[in-house]
């Protein structure tokens, strides 16, 4: 059985640093309105254009940045620029990814005042923020996506679970009747239950 | 800013602790939060960039490079669970548990999304625009800063 998580597309062990500045910094300039975007930007530079990672990979990598301290995405870059080039596409990868960033955010911040008001500005806005929107489905269903292929592989159960599961978390952040936190720690419980039950059921199946 | 980064996770995850920690010793005002928070969803990468964005407006250029340091430091602890994760990944359990952590994320995160288009106002140009955003972003060619671009495009031709 192939192990998926350990797995990587092409078996290439070191991405240069030339492509891993241009890529990351072009991650850093493009990814306007807020962290969907740059996630976003992230998946599909990493997984679909040039294969660093496969996509069980990146959707394991993304759920252990949510158990990290700090801001995921900066956990995500770090994590990532490791598994392409150690410790020099960790650096590199955090680099390029924040100066254009950091720079713009400051820039923008000094000119904020001035501009915020102007109904231009606010027009674009307007655009910007339903495109992220739009954009971050897209992102969230290829994930899901992901998740549940892997798992046809598996049971029925394991499906049926994934989307009540997928509903439920979705409910509860929605009535805010639970803290997002406390969903994801929920959803992680469930799922190693779920994934416990599972492993037994097929024990016994093949005993 | 070290402090309440540690101990929250996800970008606005800290807000409240720096809130506490700033606004009554009058380091910054209620307003320097609102302002660096919506920087923070306007400028390029992530939202947790906003601290930035507050120490700018704090201090200058020295408070944005202190917030740079403060953010940039605990996304390292994630090798260290990445390590850990790496020697139990294939206990049943820890895999369902990353499993079921991933599906809430992603059910979490859709969630957030549809609030977030309905937060701003809901009408029917910002519906179109997500779902043209949608479309066009399920064709992997077409760059995403041309879809965000077009957008903002008609957005802007729309103002009238």
């Amino acid at each position: 059985m192939v192990d998926l998580v350990t797995e990587r597309l092409d078996d290439l062990d070191v991405v240069p640093s030339k492509t891993l500045v241009r890529v990351w910094f072009g991650i850093g300039l493009q990814s306007f309105g807020g962290g969907v975007t740059t996630m976003t930007l992230i998946r599909r530079s990493v997984v679909d254009q040039h294969r660093w990672l496969t996509e069980e990979r990146f959707n394991r990598d993304f759920a252990l940045c949510q158990m990290t301290p700090g801001v995921n995405l900066l956990a995500l870059t770090v994590l990532v620029g490791k598994q392409t080039a150690g410790i020099r596409g960790m650096i590199i990868s955090l680099i390029g990814l924040l100066l254009p960033s950091v720079f713009l955010t400051v820039v923008i911040t000094a000119l904020f005042v001035s501009i915020k008001d102007l109904p231009a500005v606010k027009a674009v806005l307007r655009g910007v923020l339903p495109a992220s929107v739009g954009l971050g489905m897209v992102t969230a269903i290829l994930m899901a996506k992901t998740t549940v292929k892997a798992s046809l592989q598996k049971s029925h159960f394991r499906i049926g679970f994934i989307l009540i599961l997928l509903v439920t978390s979705g409910v509860l952040v929605w009535t805010g009747a639970m803290s997002a936190t406390l969903i994801l720690i929920g959803g992680g419980i469930l799922g190693a239950v779920e994934g416990a039950i599972s492993a037994r059921m097929s024990r016994n199946r093949t005993e | 800013m070290l402090r309440a980064s540690l101990l929250s996770t996800g970008g606005l995850g800290n807000v409240s602790g720096l809130h506490d920690a700033f606004v009554p010793h009058r380091f910054a005002t209620d307003q320097m939060f609102t302002e660096a928070i919506t920087v923070g969803q306007i400028s390029p990468g992530p939202n947790g960039l906003w601290v930035i964005s507050l120490g700018y407006l704090m201090h200058g250029v020295l408070g944005s490079t202190a917030a740079l340091v403060a953010i940039v430091i605990p996304p390292f602890f994630v090798l260290g669970v990445d390590r850990l994760y790496s020697r139990v990944q294939h206990h049943p359990a820890v895999e369902g548990f990353v499993r079921g952590l991933s599906i809430a994320v992603i059910g979490t995160f859709a969630t957030v999304l549809i609030k977030l288009l309905l937060s701003s106002g809901f009408d029917m140009l910002r519906l179109g625009l997500a779902v043209i955003a949608f479309a066009l972003g399920c064709l992997p060619r077409i760059p995403i800063i041309g879809i965000m671009s077009l957008c903002g495009l008609i957005g802007f031709l729309a103002r009238r």
